[in-house]
């Protein structure tokens, strides 16, 4: 009986931290700019991409994953100085641009690396428990995605540099008066989105792969993940990751994993029907 | 013995603790041309929000010819023959002037008889020299004109109009107030103002609120000369 | 430069020069057949399927000022639908009606739910994505034997082949070959701009423009913006429809991709490329973008991806418009510089 409490703990448990890693970097973008990465999910395909490549050419694996996120955050810098800058306040139009770069970066990477799908192997062993085994490196998983969480909230609230955030979010035109240089705040913010993905897609990579066209699988999900967590990027993010994280891991491991993210889809419909501002919607304050 | 077309019995909107309007009971005779003046923050914005709609009472009824409007989508209002114009212009300003009118006319009126109506409208608005001009590209006053006429084109007995002076030059006042008297003609008028000059040149009664009630009720020289009138809105507290 | 190119709302009768243009438009695409091949039939008549599928997706975004992500799920829908009736039945009329009719159901419960619930703008698109996401999802997990209606496996990510060509109505036993759907397609895509073009003009049509330019001011004057909002978005899912069951017809076959993202963005593409507030920029825009993917295509698939991500990234930082209006717009600058010219001389 505890086996099986706590193996359904465990699939939740993954599935909400998958949600909270794929979903983090596109609701700090979203909750301070307002604007709609699609191409969020390339990022962490480019994430993927490097680390696998990296992990190829000999670095270790624990080295190789902030690297690629520092890599892709640098993309995410050139993006946005090249093309998010001037659509900001038009949303939709960001939704739209974000999707050509989406595509863009899809093609030059299938162009360039081609369409084959890589991996990395990781030999950190499994565990037993009875009858079943969990790979350690997922529970490794798990365990960053929620002490990324932490950090960024004890960044966000403890750190100057948080308040300089926070305030450009809270009103940009009165954080440029007071000094603060709110262009490079938002592209810096950007920056760390993308390295946030890109640290995703590196993480992921000894469990899914890396191919050109994974970024469609994770978008969706976040996606709707930062839509119904709302203008709040934590406390959003955690609450749109865990009510579809244990939606999604019940339902697939009951069923299939197809199931799982079609229940979360309907999930997320009924939720913005209800709370059309997502779950964070009608919070004032906080995180 | 004139008929009442509109009221409002014991109308409340409270924003949490804040009664914006509070508990207030207002008659309205057709063929009457009303003013609602008071000082900022008295209510009046509120009580035309309710009265068109856009927001819904907290408690308390609006009745338009008998009829319970209280819930009432504004597209409902509308239908009722109640033509609204809020402060800022409702227009179409990618459209011409004569685009905008005739979408406005072309509700619950037969193909001819809309262009008729249109004609008519054009005449009394005398807006026939900037017919093919792109609304969003005329003055505020003309704007503000153009959506006078779109109200009036569907011949509504009730009209509520929310400070339809404010932004105009002397000459533009002067010519808004004989609009009003001209519509208040064939339809009842209420008008929400600010501008004393103006009032005087069209209203009979006015509605003077504070703090979320009617004060007074009376013609023009009498609430002006009222002595409570004058101390509300100086800012000191009436009795 | 005529009506084709106006930029400002269609609400005007269109004069006889717009009508001119229309006949000679369509006498001349119903010639082509007869100094073309049937390759070149087979390649032209997918644009016009396709460029349906924009018309349907434009009319809503340019004209209603709904931008819904939607429109490929119906597309896949009357696909699939046709797909499966015609095989099933082995009668094809009624399977291109229920196509058309089914999807349009679909669009008009959706909407409701949608335009009832007072959803707007951003979380508009997202949820219609959605929908389309989850039906692709769902039929690309149908692969199993298990996933039958009637005597037509799904076949999820393999998509169903063999869908029969259309019958004509009159006389079953005439199916309608390569030429047939080149007359057939473009016909219908003529039909329905033309419809569209004076639908606009009409009463029903006015007040969308008017809620596009206004919303509130149209309420005010009485009509219920929700009631036009749902018609308009329900007609646009019958379009859709339409064009997926056009789709099944001219490939006879239909697949999930009909479904995906990629499809989706597609369309976009096309729309804001020719131009999403003319009726007629998007039918030039879907022309142009496909003759352009499909040349590149001979290229490697890499390169498609990497260039309409291009053009749809610079299209919407420079040419939000799209290209004809711009176009349009150079050009009436231009005669206005050279008009100035006369005078002063």
């Amino acid at each position: 009986m505890l086996e099986v409490v706590l193996i359904y703990g465990y699939q939740i448990l993954f599935s909400i931290s998958i949600f909270i890693l794929i979903s983090l970097g596109l609701a700090i973008i979203f909750g301070m700019m307002k604007v709609i990465n699609l191409a969020h999910g390339e990022f962490i395909m480019l994430g993927a991409l490097f680390c696998a490549q990296l992990a190829q050419g000999g670095i270790p694996l624990g080295l190789a994953i902030p690297l690629a996120g520092l890599i892709v955050g640098l993309v995410g810098i050139v993006g946005e100085r090249l093309v998010i800058r001037f659509l900001y306040g038009r949303v939709l139009d960001t939704l739209l641009a974000t999707w050509g770069l989406s595509l863009l970066i899809v093609g030059a990477v299938t162009t360039y690396f081609g369409p084959q799908t890589s991996s990395t192997p990781q030999n950190l062993g499994t565990l037993s428990l009875g009858t079943f085994s969990i790979s350690v490196y997922s529970l490794v998983m798990i365990l960053v995605a929620f002490a990324l969480l932490i950090a960024i909230y004890c960044l966000w609230r403890m750190t100057k540099i948080g308040l300089i955030v926070r305030t450009t979010m809270q009103n940009a035109a009165t954080a440029q008066a007071l000094g603060i240089n709110t262009d490079r705040v938002f592209t810096l913010t950007f920056g760390f989105g993308a390295f946030l993905a890109g640290l995703t897609g590196a993480i992921l990579v000894p469990l899914f792969g890396a191919s050109p066209t994974m970024g469609v699988f994770y978008i969706a999900k976040a996606f709707i993940t930062v839509i119904a967590g709302g203008p709040l990027p934590l406390t959003g993010t955690l609450a749109a990751s865990s009510l579809f994280g244990a939606i999604d891991g019940a339902v697939a491991y009951l069923t299939t994993s197809v199931l799982g993210e079609i229940s979360v889809l309907f999930v997320a419909i009924i939720l913005l029907r209800l709370l059309p501002q997502g779950i964070t919607g009608r919070l004032k304050r906080g995180v | 013995m004139s008929q009442i077309i509109l009221e409002t019995k014991a109308l409340r909107k409270s924003f949490g603790g804040v009664h914006a309007i509070d508990r207030v009971d207002f008659t309205l005779e057709e063929g009457e041309l009303r003013c609602l003046i008071g000082p900022n923050g008295a209510g009046k914005s509120t009580f035309f929000k309710m009265l068109t709609g856009q927001h819904q009472p907290t408690s308390g009824q609006i009745l338009f010819r008998g009829h319970d409007i209280s819930r009432a989508d504004p597209h409902e209002i509308g239908r009722r023959g109640i033509g609204i114009k809020n402060q800022v212009p409702d227009v179409f300003d990618g459209l011409s002037v004569f685009e905008n009118l005739s979408l406005a006319a072309r509700f619950a009126l037969p193909k001819a008889e809309a262009r008729r109506k249109l004609e008519e409208v054009v005449e009394r608005v005398a807006l026939s020299d900037i017919l093919t001009r792109m609304v969003g590209e005329l003055a505020h006053g003309q704007r503000q004109w153009v959506e006078i006429a779109m109200v009036v084109a569907r011949e509504p007995s009730l009209v509520l109009l929310d400070e339809p002076s404010a932004g105009m030059s002397v000459e533009e006042t002067a010519r808004t107030a004989e609009l009003i008297r001209e519509i208040n003609r064939e339809a009842t008028v209420v008008v929400v103002e600010h501008d004393m000059q103006f009032i005087r040149s069209i209203a009979s009664m006015v509605t003077v609120f504070h703090q979320g009630r009617i004060l007074v009720e009376e013609t023009v020289e009498k609430a002006l000369s009222d002595q409570r009138v004058r101390d509300v809105y100086l800012g000191r507290s009436a009795a | 430069m005529g009506d084709l190119f106006a930029l400002k709302p269609a609400s005007e009768r269109p004069g006889w020069s717009w009508w001119l243009t229309v006949i000679v438009v369509t006498v001349g695409l119903m010639l082509l057949p007869s100094y073309y091949d049937l390759a070149f039939q087979l390649d032209t008549s997918i644009i016009f399927v396709l460029a349906l599928l924009a018309l349907s997706m434009s009319f809503l975004w340019g004209y209603v000022g709904i931008l819904s992500l939607g429109q490929t799920a119906m597309f896949g829908l009357g696909g699939y639908i046709y797909a499966v009736m015609s095989m099933n039945t082995g009668e094809t009329t009624t399977a291109a009606l229920a196509g058309i009719i089914l999807p349009a159901a679909f669009a008009a419960l959706l909407g409701y739910f949608l335009i009832w619930g007072r959803i707007s703008d951003i979380y508009f698109s997202v949820i219609t994505l959605v929908v389309t996401l989850i039906l692709e999802k769902a039929i690309r997990a149908t692969s199993g034997d298990q996933f039958v209606v009637g005597s037509v496996r799904l076949n999820g990510q393999n998509g169903i082949p063999g869908v029969p060509p259309l019958q004509v109505p009159w006389d079953p036993k005439v199916e309608l070959f390569i030429d047939g759907v080149f007359y057939l397609t473009a016909g219908i895509m003529m039909l329905v701009y033309v419809g569209l073009r004076l639908l606009l003009t009409s009463g029903f049509g006015q007040v969308l423009v008017g809620l596009r330019e206004n919303q509130r001011r149209v309420e005010l004057l009485g009509y219920d913006s929700r009631k036009y909002h749902l018609a308009a978005f329900t007609l646009s899912g019958a379009i859709a429809g339409l064009a997926g069951v056009l789709f099944a017809v001219w490939g006879n076959f239909v697949g999930p991709s009909m479904f995906d993202l990629n499809q989706a963005a597609q369309v976009i593409i096309w729309v804001i490329v020719g131009g999403r507030m003319t009726l007629a920029g998007p039918i030039l825009g879907t022309a142009l973008v496909v003759y352009l993917t499909t040349w590149l295509g001979t290229q490697g698939v890499g390169q498609v991806t990497l260039v309409l991500g291009a053009v749809l990234t610079l299209f919407v930082l420079l040419f939000k418009n799209g290209l004809l209006p711009s176009v349009s717009d150079a050009l009436s600058s231009l005669e206005l510089s050279l008009r100035g010219k006369g005078e002063r001389s």
